[in-house]
């Protein structure tokens, strides 16, 4: 399997875009995509999922456009991707398992599995043993567990590729651990999988190669060693703020 | 000449406000959308339709019951206090009562009540479905959001409408009639006739092709203001304002083209 990103464009205002150009592909594996904050990765993200139409150029999977394909075969394409968001997203007019129920519902699986696999993904992402948990709904839920419903919900839909934006951003570290667990956990179910992440440590840990977006283009790329070169670097200071070091330190890795 | 043409577009680009170009992109965004909506997979969101039209119909069954009572009541006070005094025309008051309530109050009426009550709901639920990412959640399964959210409104609004209108035309006629016996002592009978030998039954059928239109414009107008939300609850508050205040408007330009030009 394979995704082309093709000439990318994109800008939330006319004048201003925060993606200019962008080419990268990427065969089976993790790829984790780094960048300030506003510089266009959960646009990207979106765009790769199908859901937010691009300014300028096109995504390819398996060769077959989705932006510049008809609207039935951009369907049929979007069906194999499965997006987990930052907050879970979850639809707040159903409980849990009416989440779970109407994406498994949506996407085909027959009626005969819903049970079972309800009760297979509750276990795997840890919700089974929280009381009643099937018939909370949202406003019930804590972040974490929404945040894993929500992931839950991406999972019980088998999808071959896999898009996880900021999954862990906000949580606490207990909470963070878990749901590293959880997605590493579920990347072996997926062929291509795609992670925006700020946490360089789980970036590390579960990505094959890493991209930095800088100005609206990738302006580096990475292996898994060199991501954890970095993590075990001393010089260089990778957090948000100091992003220009890290393009440098980047650059100068193995690809 | 096409020079002269391509000046002028620069000009009219260049002077065009940041607020324009972002009107036209949400429009396009908006338009682009629901054409999507109409291609296949079909799925027939039927449950979202039921449940829509009984909970909007039922949840404005009062206050359109009331208002169009009060209308009946004051338009048919208002006439009978004139036949009292010009004391000819009381075996017209049911006709005439009913014509003015059928053709004009109550659609009006109703539509710039749905529009208030429905139509604010709208806006709200899909703005801040917009907000918490549940449209790109429901469209990352697979599930198009125009066709589970917008179709069902849309002709849950446009079913809805115009039995409202009936209800509240047989309450304003009801209304009318006591108003009209209490000043002028008119009876039941006199009342009936009137009606059937003055109002058309085309007036009606008038009546109820005006509310489906009404259902329509609620929709589309408080369903692109909740669409195209991007930031925060302060600005689906001033979308809420902005899509019941557009729908009104639009409802009473509608009427007007439809009364002068169709009707």
């Amino acid at each position: 399997m394979k995704i082309e990103i093709e000439n990318i464009s994109f800008g939330h205002n006319i004048d201003e875009r925060i993606l200019e150009k962008l080419n990268y592909s990427i065969s089976d594996g993790v790829l984790g995509i780094l960048g300030q904050s506003g510089c266009g990765k959960s646009t990207l993200l979106r765009i790769m999922g199908g859901l937010l139409r691009p300014d300028e150029g096109d995504i390819k999977v398996n060769g077959e456009s989705i932006w510049k394909n008809t609207i039935v075969r951009k369907k049929a394409i979007s069906k194999k991707i499965g997006m987990v968001f930052q907050a879970g997203a979850l639809f707040d007019f159903l409980n849990v398992e009416g989440n779970l129920k109407f994406a498994m519902e949506a996407t085909g699986v027959p009626r005969r599995k819903w049970n079972s696999t309800i009760n297979k993904i509750l276990e795997s992402v840890g919700l089974n043993d929280v009381g009643n948990i099937r018939k909370r709904f949202v406003s019930q839920l804590s972040g974490g567990q929404a945040r894993r419903v929500g992931l839950a919900r991406t999972l019980v839909t088998s999808p071959e590729i896999m898009l996880f934006d900021e999954p862990t951003t906000g949580l606490d570290p207990q909470r963070s651990r878990s749901i590293i667990e959880i997605i590493k956990s579920s990347l072996a179910d997926s062929k291509i999988s795609i992670i925006v992440s700020h946490d360089m440590n789980f970036i590390s840990e579960v990505c094959t190669k890493t991209i930095l977006i800088e100005n609206g283009i990738v302006s580096a790329e990475t292996n898994k060693e060199g991501i954890q070169k970095i993590i075990k670097s001393e010089k260089t200071d990778y957090k948000d703020s100091n992003l220009n070091k890290l393009s440098k330190f980047i650059k100068g890795l193995p690809t | 000449m096409k020079k002269i043409f391509l000046s002028i577009g620069k000009s009219i680009q260049d002077q065009s406000s940041d607020l324009g170009k972002s009107a036209f992109k949400n429009v396009g965004s908006f338009v682009s959308s629901i054409w999507e909506g109409f291609h296949p997979p079909y799925k027939h969101y039927f449950s979202e339709f039921v449940y829509f039209s009984s909970s909007s119909g039922v949840n404005a069954f009062g206050i359109v019951a009331i208002t169009s009572a009060v209308a009946g009541v004051t338009s048919s006070y208002l006439i009978a206090e004139e036949v009292r005094r010009a004391g000819v025309g009381a075996e017209f008051m049911g006709g005439g009562v009913t014509q003015m309530l059928v053709t004009q109050l109550v659609p009006i009426l109703v539509g710039l009540v749905v529009a208030g009550r429905t139509g604010s709901a709208i806006t709200a639920s899909i703005g801040s479905m917009k907000i918490t990412e549940q449209i790109e959640a429901l469209k990352s399964i697979s599930v198009d959001p125009i066709q589970f959210l917008f179709f069902p409104r849309l002709l849950g609004l446009m079913t809805v409408l115009p039995c409202l209108t009936i209800l509240g035309c047989i309450m304003g006629n009801i209304a009318g009639y006591l108003a009209a016996e209490r000043v002028l002592h008119l009876s039941w009978s006199t009342w009936t006739f009137s009606i059937l030998d003055l109002f058309e039954i085309e007036k009606l059928y008038h009546s109820i092709y005006k509310s489906i239109v009404f259902g329509a414009i609620i929709t589309i107008v408080s369903f692109y203001q909740g669409w195209t939300v991007h930031q925060s609850s302060d600005e689906l508050s001033r979308r809420i304002q902005i899509g019941v205040v557009g729908s009104m408007t639009f409802i009473l330009i509608a009427n007007l083209i439809m009364t002068v030009l169709v009707f």
